[in-house]
This record gives structure tokens, C-alpha cells and sequence, in this order.
């Protein structure tokens, strides 16, 4: 293993914010990025000067980046950071942030994922989302990942004997930890396994409950000293271990593991804590086979077991199990874009700060939270994943 | 009609590559010739489309898909035959007449 990264020391983590998520906007993603912001500096009880750093995440925006919002919102921060790293945003724009802080190059920091959806963009998105993609996916029909993780799904599932019902159980649990979550589009619609099920094929073996519905809003947090989380009576999260890896193990043909695997001793090492004291998880949930390779490579089961874990363990929030996704994630809240990369660890900063928008856990002490963002060919490249803690008083 | 595959090959080092690249993935070499390369290769999965966001292929929906691993190395995405349906099935894989790769199984 390379030399132990230094700690995240001081750094804490507060105000999580949710704008929307509503299934189609007639705003552009300026307005959702300026609402998060707002709720940002409410929530903290800052003045918008006090905003010294920016991290924006967007797919949305163009021809805007995070540099053009500096005028649009009016700011005029001295660290900027523009991250186009889909599901591993937030994550990757908190391990940044927290270092500027920790080296005095900001002092409070807004990090925000902000996308709108109007109908037909989602095509534009996904025609050009890469190079690779547009010259040997997009021209096979194939537009947006689904045919690239239906390929995934079925690989995974015949090479270690999961099945639609195991997935259905983790989709289902989500749904669940959904219904008190004023944030979760699909909060009011139970989805039962026989439902699941039976549900209209997308991809085969991809149905429509495995799938995620692209929607607009946006996601923020803060990241600014311990001191000045205390001095403003903030309650945060502090970070415990971070990591990141890109483009791992590209020499496995079909993906059956990430760069959490390969990450996932230095993550353990920087918290001194392993799976077992980890109250929750909160994964990307593009599809649920990435959620459960996610689990696998965090350490909580052993690889290839994945079939027994979904049958043994509750993955609600008072299940007794795992709590997973705690807010329904984006299975049940919608994809907004950027905002999926941010969504699970904000839940997590919300548990663990005892401002959870839906169902609570008792006494949350540890979570971890993984990333996994951006499908350039025939998978996604970028991963990173962090052990959050509750901060003292 | 069906025409061989041209792939991308490294000059100095041999490696092949696809999609294509402005530099080789193993040693970074600019030089890169297209060749013809042979098609045979192993099914690793494959799936059946039956949304497509790409209006053209609306109305030839299921589109059936294979991702294969060529002999040569790359792994592609190609319009699928509707018998190959096993993982680790040999296939042969070709240039069709719209430029897309197309697999079938291996005579």
C-alpha cells in the first residue's frame, strides 16, 4: 500500500440541502445551483461573502461552468473547482475541499450538484456524452447506460448465481427507506417484489425498477473548519478516511468489482475502522448490481456472495440489518443529474448530524458512503469512497 | 454484405485497440495503423434493447446486443445474432453494411 494520506483533521462537514427533485423543469440548472446555494448560507446562518470556495458539479449547464455561476450568483470565491465526475462529484469535490481548508485556501466552501431535466435533453446528453461512447455505444441504439450495465447485470448474475428476486429485495428496501422522505419522487408509490417483478422490460435483464428516472434538482453541503462549525452551533460530519480511483482494473472484461476494492484497505487503514463498525452504507445506485458490488468491495460480504447477503440482510433503516440507502436513493428519488453523485452522502452527513429528511437511525456513529460516475465506453470510470463520523458537540 | 474488421494497431508495440484512440493505451506510441484484423472472439454477455432513446431504432426494437472479447484483445459492442445467447460462446465478429460491427456465431 502507497504512504497513508494525512488525516482529515479539523475539517467538518454541515448543512445538507436537497433542492427538488421534480421529474421535468422549466429552469435551467443556474436557478437550481442559486437555490441550493441560498438554502446553503440559510442553513449555516452565513452571509453569502462568507462563501470563499465553490465546487460545482453540472451536465447541464453548458455552455456554462462552474466559473460562469460565479457572476450568476454573484459571488467571489479565491478556490473554484468545476468537477465533471458524474456519480463520484460529491465525494471527489469533498476530499478537495476539505484539503483547501485544511490548507487555508478557503475557508467555508459550497459544494453543489445542480442539473434541471426538460423533456428530450436526456437524449442530447446521452448522444455525445463521450467519444467512445458516441462512435461504438450510441450507434448500436444504445443510447445512455442502460445497455452497458444490462450487460454488466446479466454477467454478474450468471457468474455468481443472483437473481432478479435478490435484486428486487434491495429495490424494494429502498422504497421503503423512501416513504418519509419529503425529498423522494416515488415516496408515495410502494413497490412490492411481485410488482418488481412483473414490471416492463427496459434491457433485458433490466426491468423498469432497476432503472433510475432522470429529474432535476440539486444537492449542496459546507466544508469548513471544526471551529467554525462549533462557533456557528453547527452540528457535522467529519471524514474519517477518503479515497478515489479511476479507470481500475480496466483489464477485467466485463466489470464484477471497482476501484473500491482497490482502494478499500487505505480507506479502512485512514479510519481505523472497518465494515463491522459502520452503522450504514449509502452506494451509488445507478443500478442495483452496482449498489451490490459496491457493498462487496466495501468489505461486507465476500466476494461472490451477493446472493445470500440480499436474502439475509434487511437493508431498511430499522431493519436490523444494513441500513443502505437510507434515503431511498436515487432508485426512489430520481437521478438529477450531478445530484445523484451527491445525494448519498448528504444523506449521510443528514444521519449522522440527526437531520435525517426521511427515516432516522438510532445513534448513527459511522457510515460510508461510495461513488461511481461517468460511463465513457462500457463502464463507469471514476470511483472514490469515504467512512463519515459524527462530530462532537 | 460483410466486410473484415479494421482495428487499430500499435506500430511499436502491437497492442490493438478500440474504440480508436489518438495515442496507443499501452506505451502512449502516436504511430497507429489500421489493419485487418481477424473477428473471432468470446461472447461475454449480451442483452436485448427494447427502449431506445435514438429514434431511428425505434421501430426495429428488441435491438439484440453482444458485448464480445475479440481473440485480438478489445472488447465491442456489436448487433447480436439471436442465437448467441451463452456466455463464453465462440463468435466471429464483422463490418456490416452501416459500418456497424455485427456478431454471429462461429462457423
Amino acid at each position: 500500500m502507497a504512504r497513508r494520506p494525512a488525516a482529515y483533521d479539523g475539517v467538518a462537514l454541515v448543512a445538507p440541502v436537497t433542492i427538488g427533485y421534480e421529474k421535468t423543469s422549466e429552469h435551467g440548472a443556474a436557478w437550481f445551483a442559486g437555490a441550493a446555494l441560498r438554502a446553503l448560507i440559510r442553513k449555516a446562518g452565513i452571509a453569502k461573502e462568507d462563501v470563499d470556495g465553490f465546487a460545482l458539479s453540472s451536465f447541464t449547464l453548458a455552455p456554462d461552468t462552474a466559473v460562469a455561476m460565479t457572476a450568476h450568483l454573484g459571488i467571489s470565491p479565491r478556490w473554484l473547482e468545476d468537477i465533471p465526475l458524474g456519480g463520484a462529484s460529491g465525494l471527489v469535490a469533498m476530499r478537495r475541499a476539505a484539503r483547501a481548508v485544511q490548507a487555508g485556501d478557503a475557508e467555508i466552501v459550497a459544494c453543489i450538484a445542480a442539473d434541471t431535466s426538460r423533456p428530450g435533453a436526456f437524449r442530447d446528453l446521452v448522444a455525445n456524452f463521450s467519444v467512445f461512447s458516441r462512435e461504438a455505444v450510441y450507434p448500436y441504439g444504445a443510447g445512455g447506460p442502460n445497455a452497458v450495465f444490462a450487460m454488466i447485470t446479466r454477467n454478474y448474475m450468471e457468474e455468481y448465481g443472483v437473481t432478479r428476486e435478490d435484486f428486487g429485495r434491495l429495490c424494494v428496501a429502498q422504497r421503503i427507506n423512501a416513504s418519509g422522505n419529503p425529498h423522494a419522487l416515488l415516496r408515495d408509490k410502494p413497490l412490492t417484489l411481485e410488482a418488481y417483478l412483473a414490471a416492463r422490460v427496459v434491457a433485458e435483464p433490466l426491468h423498469l425498477f432497476d432503472c433510475v428516472m432522470p429529474c432535476a434538482g440539486a444537492d449542496g453541503f459546507l466544508v469548513m473548519s471544526i471551529e467554525r462549525a462549533r462557533s456557528l452551533g453547527l452540528p457535522y460530519a467529519v471524514i474519517k478516511g477518503a479515497v478515489e480511483r479511476h479507470n481500475a482494473y480496466a483489464e477485467d472484461p466485463v466489470p464484477t468489482r471497482g476501484g473500491w476494492a482497490m482502494e478499500r484497505a487505505s480507506l479502512y487503514d485512514q479510519a481505523g475502522l472497518g465494515p463491522e463498525d459502520m452503522d450504514f452504507v449509502e452506494t451509488y445506485d445507478d443500478y442495483p448490481v452496482i449498489s451490490l458490488m459496491q457493498i462487496e468491495d466495501l468489505g461486507f460480504f465476500p466476494k461472490g456472495e451477493g446472493a445470500r447477503f440480499l436474502r439475509e440482510t434487511p437493508l431498511t433503516v430499522n431493519g436490523g440489518g444494513l441500513p443502505h440507502n437510507t434515503s431511498g436513493g436515487q432508485l426512489s428519488m430520481g437521478q438529477a443529474g450531478a445530484a445523484g453523485g451527491y445525494l448519498g452522502l448528504v444523506e449521510a452527513i443528514r444521519q449522522l448530524t440527526g437531520q435525517a429528511a426521511g427515516a432516522a437511525i438510532e445513534n448513527a456513529r459511522h457510515g460510508v458512503v461510495s461513488g461511481y460516475g461517468m460511463v465513457i465506453y462500457d463502464r463507469c470510470l471514476c470511483t472514490a469512497a469515504a467512512v463519515l463520523g459524527r462530530g462532537e458537540p | 454484405m460483410t466486410a473484415p474488421l479494421m482495428l487499430q494497431h500499435c506500430a511499436e508495440c502491437g497492442a490493438v485497440q478500440y474504440p480508436r484512440r489518438e495515442a496507443c493505451m499501452r506505451c502512449l506510441s502516436p504511430d497507429l495503423q489500421w489493419r485487418e484484423t481477424p473477428g473471432g472472439g468470446t461472447l461475454l454477455s449480451h442483452t436485448a434493447l427494447h427502449v431506445s432513446v435514438d429514434a431511428k431504432w425505434q421501430d426495429r426494437l428488441p435491438v439484440r446486443l453482444a458485448l464480445v472479447r475479440l481473440d485480438a484483445g478489445p472488447v465491442v459492442y456489436a448487433l447480436a445474432a439471436e442465437d448467441l445467447t451463452r456466455r463464453g460462446m465462440r463468435v466471429t465478429v464483422t463490418r456490416g453494411d452501416d459500418d456497424l460491427l455485427q456478431a454471429g456465431r462461429e462457423e
